[in-house]
């Protein structure tokens, strides 16, 4: 089977396939481009920019990502050549992109619309010991600028993709644009599994809220949509009904659980003749993990449904044993398969080995029902998503310490709620709080790249805390979320 | 009343200063105003005007100006 970078792959596509870079006129009008013209322009962008000849060896490019041609056609041509990419999210700091680029020893650094950048000069061999098999690496932390990354193989990227392609119905005369950004491991799939049926791939900034996306969307006849919950609660908001929604063939959901009601919702504006795809997935296995069977929507708009084909799940208990789920008990969901990570990297002293990861603990809690299906019920990680971005909790814990000690993070998807106990009993005092409270909310939303919507705060009596004298993090996460229903309620 | 109305509106969704709410302020111009800020916007505008907004007009809404023509329509 052919991989989706590859020349071959691209000279094959038939001549109606395009690939489109939605604001690339002069008047930031959409251009298409055939697979032949961007297989081009990947030849040129390697002989002209990246100079493998005289410049010999495996080397990292840092790719600031956004979802113009540019940026797609920098990737492939990376991936062309064996190179190691990482992506960046344009929308960090100077500061924490030069971080990124200094800690993991970055050569080559592309931005959009300028000339590549050429750190290390050294123009024979490699400058750093690098796995020959690391292709990607991807953050999961949001965009909070971490240096943490999930390291990914070329087998990684090629097998996950081809299993999507298994159970997605995507066709080569299907088109679908990006909703996504193209450093995040769905969006990325997204492009991947498309490029790999030869489909029509419109790439754009757009979001569903710009009037912009559906002229395109409807230009482009889009007949493949994929979003995250949010993305589906603004479509919600916007109304089906009232959208050109009549030629997509598919729509399909990742990046976090989505509310039933709203599963639900979706379902009844469905027709016979389209699809609803419910997935599941990490970062840390490229991307897709499972998916539910669109014939057992409505009624199990509840489940994650089966692992993806070529992939395994299995639950284990905490002492790392296969739970015996015949008796309907739960346990951390484990997965399988040639998608999963090679390890974690921090800095490019972690870059010489891949790991072997046989399962991967997925830090869900899950059950299976007696068709097979798996159920996700808890976490067993402190982590929270909000607006399909994972937020780890004890990494806004350590920045809270540096800056407003003795306050605990708990929450749920889309709610973050800092929790403190009461100190201050006069009114001036509480007015200083309160005064203290808002500017952390809004630092702290600067800090997530959220909006400080999502983030509440709550003062309780005295912090829970279990046998062992640290803080019970279950009982405070009821106690935050029933303290900020009175507070609701009263007021 | 309406004009002010309206710029508290903007402030509270997109959480921003007052003296940036101008007749410039644009959908994706400024870094608050996203995909997030424009749901929290639409919601501020429906409950202080009392209003339903209808699909197309949830997104001409690309800025401030428009935003004030549009709510104009439906409090007429």
């Amino acid at each position: 089977m052919m991989d989706f970078w590859s020349k071959s792959h691209f000279l094959q596509a038939p001549k109606t396939a395009y690939i489109v870079d939605s604001i690339a006129g002069e008047d930031s009008s959409a251009i298409a481009y055939s697979y032949q013209q961007v297989d081009s322009m990947i030849d040129t962008f390697i002989n002209e920019q990246i100079k493998p000849d005289v410049y010999t060896g495996k080397k990292i490019i840092a790719i600031e990502a956004n979802n113009q041609l540019g940026c797609l056609v920098a990737y492939l041509a990376s991936l062309r050549l064996g190179y190691l990419v990482i992506f960046i999210d344009a929308n960090l700091s100077t500061e924490q992109k030069n971080n990124l680029i200094s800690e993991y020893a970055v050569d080559l650094v592309y931005q959009p619309k300028k000339t590549l950048i050429r750190h290390n000069n050294n123009k024979h061999g490699q400058t750093q010991k690098i796995a020959p098999q690391l292709a990607l690496l991807l953050s999961t932390s949001g965009s909070t600028g971490s240096p943490k990354m999930v390291k990914l193989s070329y087998q990684n990227l090629s097998a996950n993709c081809q299993s999507i392609c298994q159970f997605l119905p995507i066709q080569q005369t299907d088109s679908v644009i990006t909703t996504l950004p193209m450093h995040y491991s769905f969006g990325l799939s997204v492009i991947h599994t498309h490029l790999f049926r030869h489909s029509t791939l419109i790439l754009s900034d757009f979001g569903v809220m710009e009037k912009s996306f559906w002229q395109l969307f409807k230009q482009y006849q889009v007949s493949c949509f994929y979003g995250v919950p949010f993305i589906y609660e603004m479509l919600q908001r916007l109304n089906y009904k009232r959208l050109p929604l009549k030629q997509v063939r598919f729509f399909a959901q990742a990046g976090g659980k989505m509310r039933e009601a709203q599963i639900h919702h979706l379902h009844g504006f469905l027709t016979d003749k389209q699809q609803l795809f419910i997935m599941y997935g990490q970062t840390e296995a490229t991307a897709r993990i499972a998916y539910l069977e669109p014939a057992k929507l409505p009624a199990k708009a509840h489940c994650i449904g089966q692992a993806i084909p070529n992939g395994q799940l299995k639950l284990i208990n905490e002492n790392d044993l296969a739970a015996d789920t015949t008796a309907r008990t739960s346990g951390e969901l484990c997965y399988r398969g040639d998608n999963v990570f090679c390890g974690y990297a921090h800095s490019s002293a972690d870059l010489a080995e891949l790991e072997t990861i046989d399962w991967l603990k997925t830090g869900d809690i899950a059950t299976r029902d007696t068709d097979g299906d798996y159920c996700i019920i808890g976490r067993t990680k402190r982590f929270i998503k909000i607006v399909g971005k994972r937020i780890n909790l004890d990494e806004i814990q350590s920045w809270l310490d540096k800056r407003y000690p003795a306050i605990c993070p708990v929450g749920k998807d889309d709610l973050l709620i800092l929790t403190r106990c009461k100190r201050f009993e006069s009114e001036i005092e509480s007015e200083i709080e309160s005064e203290i409270e808002s500017e952390l909310a809004e630092q702290l939303a600067l800090f997530l790249g959220c909006h400080p919507r999502y983030i509440k705060q709550v003062q309780i009596p005295e912090m829970p805390i279990n046998t062992n004298g640290k803080i019970d993090f279950m009982q405070l996460n009821k106690i935050a979320l029933q303290a900020l229903e009175n507070q609701d309620a009263n007021g | 009343m309406f004009e002010d109305k309206l710029k508290q509106a903007f402030v509270n969704a997109l959480s921003i200063e007052e003296n940036e709410v101008t007749a410039e302020l644009a959908y994706s111009q400024h870094p608050k105003w996203d995909s997030t800020a424009h749901m929290v916007l639409i919601a501020e505008l429906e409950s202080s005007f009392d209003i339903m907004l209808d699909t197309d007009d949830i997104i001409d809404m690309s800025s401030y100006q428009k935003a004030g023509e549009i709510i104009q329509k439906y409090i007429a």
